[in-house]
């Protein structure tokens, strides 16, 4: 019998590195689409698109024309107790038949039971049995969808007495009895290590190096007791000590900078790729483009 | 020692209804207590939901004013949780939650401004389907019209209102000094749909919204051009119908019936 490490990666082959880009909001519409910035790709929502048509999906036929795009969602609600939402799943199936993601990425959390959703990504215990339960959940959605599935940790801000494992534990436990990718975000590790009071550098040191095939960059809110992942402000300096290092350990790994609120003009966001374009150049310097 | 199923039971009903029966399961912190950790998911469910009805609903935020607003929606996401993975339909009943709510019982216009609101956002993401064009009745010959039927274009909503609640969202919209609140002696007839892809309305005339009301009811041209009869000399009917015809087409209100 093979063992479900061998089974799972024939689900999916490594998704390609694609370079740094950003989170797509509508107020860069316009500098995208009539400015060419040099963004190597995007990273888009995938509720915002499952509408039935009109001006978003127009928008995003053009952003794909031009850039490789990733889909982000917010709702898989993996590890619900909750049946999976086929309809939901049915739905996002469908947009990444059109889009034709690189990946496709949803968080390792759930939204809410009993048909109520929570619009949140809320934490559970890192138990034996919540990881057996995820395992067969993300199975089903790997073979359902046709694209490489990618979860992502999530900042939180509190943790259960009946854990057993680790979040890195956890996780690694779990990509590899599936085979799905990771999508680390960075701030969200330095974020939980501060909630939690955990070593960031034992979490990264504890994700398995092969599967990690994205990052994201954003910044939070200190409430001195506690941090709140608001990605609405630029990353803290000790997030970029841990992108190096991320990079370090997993790179290269395709990153974007992922802003939700307040968020600035394009032209305010660049310098802040530009110094996680350089960092990724200064580590790999293969990738570097050579001068002409 | 509770199942993940328990857990998820007892964290839901924390949030929802302030039950404190999952803290037995959280901890506390060297920094900070577990109540103070909980209230960050507490807080954010309702800052979340109250932020969505602000995106889906910025004029009638804007006109009942931020703690009005805030007060009603709390109200509204106790009654009608989110029950969709997108938070894009989470709005849908608060038009109706508004018209209905006691508080607004002396302003009408409230729930009429959120149900314009909710229109434009319907005409703004509807399916792309491809309106009929004048090309299209071109092809029918004279015996066709008689028994032509109707079916409009998913972006189109029709509303009928009795206050001015259509005006209120002009000033609001050209930032001009707002225009009082009143009721309509006469139901202001509405259309709203996409067109160049922006989000529009219109007013209607009663006979062109009646004829529009009862085409998509399945009347076909002979019995709108009957009907139109009750409003003009019956000669000039099918006349006033062509022309409201030509005015759908040209606006691509009309998909195909079949």
């Amino acid at each position: 019998m093979m063992s479900d490490q061998v089974m799972s990666e024939q689900k999916s082959s490594r998704p390609p590195f694609i370079g740094f880009g950003l989170g797509l909001r509508s107020e860069h519409y316009t500098d995208i689409l009539e400015g060419n910035p040099p963004i190597d790709w995007f990273e888009v929502v995938s509720e915002n698109f499952m509408v039935p048509g009109g001006r978003p999906m127009q928008i995003l036929d053009q952003i794909k024309e031009k850039y490789p795009v990733v889909m982000h969602g917010v709702s898989m609600s993996i590890a619900s107790t909750q049946p999976l939402d086929m309809d939901y799943l049915t739905e996002l199936k469908k947009l990444a038949k059109h889009v034709q993601p690189k990946w496709i990425s949803d968080h390792l959390c759930w939204t809410g039971v009993h048909g109520v959703n929570l619009h949140d990504l809320l934490p559970f215990p890192y138990t034996a049995e919540a990881l057996d339960h995820i395992v067969e959940r993300v199975n089903t959605v790997q073979d359902f969808l046709d694209h490489p599935l990618a979860l992502e940790n999530v900042s939180s801000y509190v943790s259960f007495k009946q854990s057993e494992l680790s979040e890195w534990e956890f996780i690694s436990e779990l990509t590899k009895r599936t085979g799905c990718w990771l999508l680390l975000d960075v701030n969200n590790v330095f974020v939980s290590s501060y909630n939690h009071e955990f070593d960031a550098m034992e979490f990264i040191n504890g994700i398995p190096e092969d599967r990690v095939v994205q990052f994201h960059m954003a910044g939070h809110s200190d409430y001195e007791t506690y941090i709140v992942d608001t990605h609405d402000a630029p990353v803290r300096d000790e997030v970029w000590d841990l992108y190096r290092a991320c990079q370090k350990r997993f790179g290269p790994v395709s990153t974007i900078i992922e802003r939700d609120d307040n968020i600035p003009p394009l032209a305010e966001l660049m310098p802040e790729l530009e110094k996680i374009r350089n960092i990724g150049y200064e580590i790999h310097p293969q990738l570097k483009p050579q001068a002409a | 020692m509770s199942t993940l199923k328990e857990i998820q039971d007892k964290f839901q009903k924390s949030i929802l209804q302030q039950d404190a029966t999952v803290m037995d399961d959280i901890v506390d912190t060297s920094k900070e207590e577990r109540a103070v950790l909980l209230n960050v998911y507490q807080h954010a469910y309702g800052a979340r939901l109250i932020e969505f009805l602000e995106n889906d609903f910025p004029k009638t935020l804007s006109y009942m004013g931020d703690e009005n607003f805030e007060n009603i929606a709390k109200d509204y996401y106790e009654v009608h949780p989110s029950d969709n993975p997108n938070a894009r339909w989470f709005g849908r009943h608060f038009p109706q939650f508004l018209a209905k709510h006691p508080e607004l019982i002396n302003n009408p216009e409230c729930g009429e401004l959120a149900h314009l609101e909710y229109a434009l956002g319907t005409a703004f993401d509807a399916s792309n389907n491809k309106p009929l064009t004048r090309e299209d009745f071109a092809q029918l010959s004279p015996e066709d019209w008689s028994t032509l039927s109707f079916k409009a274009h998913p972006s189109t909503t029709r509303l009928s209102l009795k206050t001015n609640a259509s005006e209120i969202w002009s000033s609001l919209h050209k930032e001009e000094e707002l225009v009082e609140s009143k009721s309509k002696a006469l139901i202001i007839e509405i259309i709203s749909w996409r067109g160049d892809n922006m989000a529009r309305f219109r007013t209607m005339s009663y006979d062109e919204a009646m004829i529009w009301d009862e085409a998509n009811k399945g009347a076909n041209f002979g019995q709108i051009c009957e009907m139109l009869g009750t409003y003009w000399p019956s000669e000039e009917a099918p006349l006033k119908a062509a022309g409201y015809l030509q005015a759908w087409i040209a606006s691509e209100f009309l998909i195909s019936p079949v």
